[in-house]
């Protein structure tokens, strides 16, 4: 398993998606492996919620086996032919979901406490007081990126959660490079206008 | 340079996503704005803060509730895919047509070396010798000899080939001849000609062998038309299919 895992280490996205194209599954799960935490983490930052998170990350991968037969890894890059199928995954689930009553406050605290990392060994103030600190920007934080337009969040989520440049940011979100560059400063505008508000 | 285009290209440089030249022209812009100058310090100060929220792992179960779905998934590929199995297409009718006529072939080479083939003379069948007595009374009248030694005249007619072929042996036994039907008015001194006597057995096994021999050439060349048949049905079916019948402009046939 080891010697298995080993060799596909050295093996390419686009040498794996070629071996799954062949028929060889395991080319698939060692894909999943390599990419399940950071989709999740993109869609919890998209969606805000964990199970949801999973459920888009299953659909996505399952998505690339039943199509896997339209990448060509000579052309274009796993990674953001990955994002652009995560993308559409998380826009069609925004959308669905907007038909929908809107997702209380209450329940997104649920959500997010029901997520929180165990309490630290407490020794003396400064480590809960820092963990405590943590919480509450992060929370601010996901209430700030929650409220920006969905392509604004998505851009500014890609470039400083998952450290795509700007080309491949508009090939997955199929909008050119000027665009995605005005996404982003407004992006940012916004958040530090939003975290001056609720540090205010 | 405008602080509107400063401040984007503060955001992009940010994530080194500007040109050599367009740093330059930042460089010096923000050296004399000082708005532009805390744009700059702001939007690091916000890149600070959003790494604080840090990534985090899915449940551990997710992995194996995709193993699981990508084993159905496959099985269901397996299932899904046809069976690879032969495919005419277009030249199906034809393939099909060329087999039958491979077919009546082989049946007519296998009947036509399965027929018994005359021992003491190479010849098959009656062979025309040539015109003996040309008495016009219906026909002409041919003196034929049969691979079996027998000999015999036909009378053949303007219209059909010979109706009846009896052959007399060269040394025959007594046998009630068997008058050949005739309605021309030359049929009498036909069978006069027939010499009266008798058929022998083994003149009756080269009558056989005549008449089987007969019947081969018939068949043959019965397979031969059909044969010919078949390949105009095969031709048709491989050729084009005609165009489709036009109206006449008046609408009125003449």
């Amino acid at each position: 398993m080891k010697q298995i895992a080993a060799n596909s280490a050295r093996q390419t996205d686009e040498e794996l998606m070629a071996r799954f194209q062949a028929g060889d599954a395991a080319a698939m799960e060692e894909l999943f492996a390599r990419f399940q935490k950071p989709l999740f983490n993109f869609f919890y930052r998209m969606v805000c919620r964990r199970e949801t998170a999973e459920d888009l990350v299953q659909e996505t991968f399952l998505k690339l086996c039943r199509f896997g037969h339209t990448f060509c890894g000579d052309n274009a890059k796993f990674t953001t032919w990955l994002y652009s199928v995560a993308g559409n995954q998380c826009r069609d689930h925004l959308r669905h979901s907007a038909r929908r009553p809107e997702t209380t406050a209450a329940e997104l605290e649920q959500d997010y406490t029901d997520d929180q990392p165990e309490m630290p060994n407490v020794v003396g103030d400064s480590p809960v007081e820092e963990h405590l600190m943590r919480m509450e920007l992060r929370e601010e934080l996901q209430t700030a990126i929650k409220s920006l337009p969905e392509k604004e969040r998505a851009a500014i989520i890609l470039r400083e959660y998952h450290g795509l440049e700007y080309k491949d940011i508009a090939e997955t979100l199929q909008c050119p490079i000027g665009s995605v560059k005005v996404l982003i400063f407004r992006a940012r505008q916004r958040l530090r206008e939003r975290l001056k508000d609720l540090a205010a | 340079m405008k602080c509107k285009k400063a401040k984007i290209l503060i955001s992009a440089a940010l994530d080194g996503e500007i040109s050599r030249k367009e740093t330059l022209a930042l460089g010096r812009h923000v050296s004399l704005c000082a708005d532009c100058a805390r744009e700059k310090v702001e939007l690091a100060d916000l890149r600070v803060s959003m790494s604080s929220w840090a990534d985090e792992s899915p449940s551990e179960w997710l992995a194996q509730s995709f193993a699981c779905k990508l084993a159905d998934l496959t099985e269901e590929k397996r299932a899904v895919e046809p069976k690879p199995r032969w495919r005419f297409g277009v030249f199906g009718p034809a393939a099909a047509g060329l087999a039958m006529a491979a077919l009546l072939i082989v049946m007519v080479f296998h009947n036509r070396a399965s027929l018994p083939t005359p021992t003491e003379s190479p010849k098959r069948g009656p062979v025309i010798v040539a015109p003996d007595h040309p008495k016009k009374t219906g026909g002409q009248i041919v003196q034929v000899e049969s691979a079996g030694g027998g000999r015999g005249r036909i009378q053949a007619s303007d219209h059909h080939g010979p109706r009846h072929i009896a052959l007399a042996p060269k040394n025959p036994p007594f046998v009630q001849p068997v008058p050949p039907p005739s309605t021309g008015p030359g049929a009498g001194a036909i069978a006069d000609e027939i010499p009266v006597s008798g058929v022998a057995p083994s003149a009756a096994a080269d009558e056989v062998k005549f008449n089987l021999g007969e019947a081969g050439i018939a068949m043959n060349e019965s397979m031969e038309k059909l044969r010919g048949a078949l390949q105009e049905a095969v031709d048709l079916v491989v050729s084009k299919p005609p165009m489709p019948a036009v109206e006449p402009i008046g609408g009125n046939t003449p």
